[in-house]
Parts: C-alpha cells; structure tokens; sequence
C-alpha cells in the first residue's frame, strides 16, 4: 500500500507552486483548504513537500489557480525548469 | 483530523510534545495493568473495572485529538448511479484517510504478531506441571492475565497512537506566508 505521504517520504518527490501560487493570491492555507475541500494541514503538507496528492487534488489545485497541471506540479524543481518558486 | 490541538492545556502541535504524551500514557496503561494482574485474584472482580476505566480514558483522551479509529460512517465518497449527481465527498481529505488506512495497518501487524505470539505461549501457562507450588507457576495466571489485559488495550488504542506518535508537527491555518 502507497499513499502519497510515504511517496513522498521515500523520495519519490513531487515540486509544486501551491505555496508561491498561495501567496500570490494572499489566501491561508485555511482558505486555500476551504476552497479545495481539504484540511489545512494537508495544504501544509503539501507546500513542504512532504504529501504527494493523488491526481485527483493536484487537478483540482491547478483548476482552482487557473493554470495547467504541469505549471504547478512537476517532477523536476521549478527553478531547473527555468521556473521561479520551488518550495522547501 | 485533530479534533483538538491541546491537552489540559498543553499543547500537541508539535511532535516531540505528542510522543511524550503517547509515552505517558502508555506508561499509565502498563503499571495499571501490572498492578491489576498483581492483585489476588478473588479481588480481581471488583479490581478489574478500574483497567477498564483507564483503557476508557486513555481513548477518550486520544480522542479527543484524533477522531476515534472505528468510523460509524463511510470515509469513501458514494458510487453514484446518475451520471449528473456528484459524488459525495469524503468525510476526511485524502492525506488524511492515508495516514488513518497506514495506522491500521501498521497496529494490525503489531496486534497480530502480538497474538500470535501469545498462542504459541499459551501451552506454557495452561500446562500442569508436577510442582504448581513453586516458581514460575505461581505467577503464571498473573502474567497470562497481563498478557491478555496488554492486548485488549492495545486494540482499543494503538491505532490512534500511531497517528499522534507519527504526525509531524502541525501547522497554523491562518498565516498567510
């Protein structure tokens, strides 16, 4: 059984922009949570890049910022793709 | 998933803080359970309710951190047969429902090779040797009862530990940066 938690904690890391996006737009993370339908520690979590989401909550993050998927989760850090805000 | 950050009045966000707690705990359930499985037997009905009590508490306790770990409700959304009736959405979010599927799984493995263990001693407590008077065989209704009395506490309680135990530190919901 894998869930995103131990992805994430075996290496398998996934980067995103949801903090740098989060801020951006001068939401918490208890609204950014609201508006996703998720918990806020789970926003948390995912910005520190300890949780990988399913592919489920990583469209509906990317839908809500209005972005595609790609621009705000990659394999890669943003900043080696030439993209600013890869978050720790 | 924490249904409260704080235990009479101490704060739980951080890790090192919840391991602690889980520590103590434990602890109490253990010297009860010692005491309990030392006692005369002939007291034990009126003694053995107080195990009881502190098995209560202590998920009472846990619960009041982490949402009791035997849901009387679904966590999965519904199948839905209409194709415009949205899904209903999970009671918890998806890291959440993971971290409560891996608890169970992990407190399943240690119960179960607890269990197993203990039947494979069992011959050990329930053979009549020649001499019942002297050595281990005085103590070994005590230690099976502790035995027993470890694993009810166990089952009732561990997967919640495991959640509290693991769980990195929480973070605030309302900063911004």
């Amino acid at each position: 059984m894998n869930s995103g938690r131990a992805d994430a904690r075996n290496g398998d890391r996934l980067y995103n922009r949801v903090a740098e996006l989060r801020t951006k737009r001068n939401l918490s993370r208890q609204e950014l949570a609201d508006e996703l339908n998720i918990n806020f520690q789970t926003v948390g979590y995912l910005e520190r890049g300890d949780y990988n989401p399913s592919l489920e909550l990583a469209f509906r993050i990317s839908e809500f910022f209005a972005l595609p998927i790609e621009k705000v989760f990659s394999r890669e850090p943003f900043d080696v793709r030439g993209k600013s805000g890869t978050h720790r | 998933m924490f249904q409260h950050t704080s235990v009479i009045g101490i704060s739980m966000i951080s890790r090192q803080n919840r391991r602690i707690f889980v520590a103590v705990v434990y602890s109490l359930l253990f010297c009860v359970t010692v005491w309990i499985s030392s006692m005369d037997p002939v007291n034990h009905g009126s003694i053995i309710w107080m195990y009881w009590v502190v098995i209560l508490v202590s998920q009472w306790i846990f619960g009041r951190l982490v949402r009791p770990m035997f849901p009387l409700k679904r966590d999965k959304p519904k199948i839905t047969v209409s194709p415009y009736t949205p899904a209903e959405r999970p009671i918890e979010d998806e890291r959440e429902t993971a971290l409560r599927s891996e608890a169970y799984v992990e407190s399943y493995r240690v119960i179960l090779v607890y269990a197993v263990v203990l039947l494979l001693l069992l011959p050990l407590f329930i053979y009549k040797a020649a001499d019942l008077t002297s050595g281990w065989w005085v103590y070994r209704t005590m230690v099976l009862q502790f035995f027993v009395m470890l694993l009810f506490g166990l089952v009732l309680t561990l997967p919640q530990a495991i959640v509290l135990w693991r769980l990195d530190d929480l973070f605030s919901p309302g900063e911004v940066q």
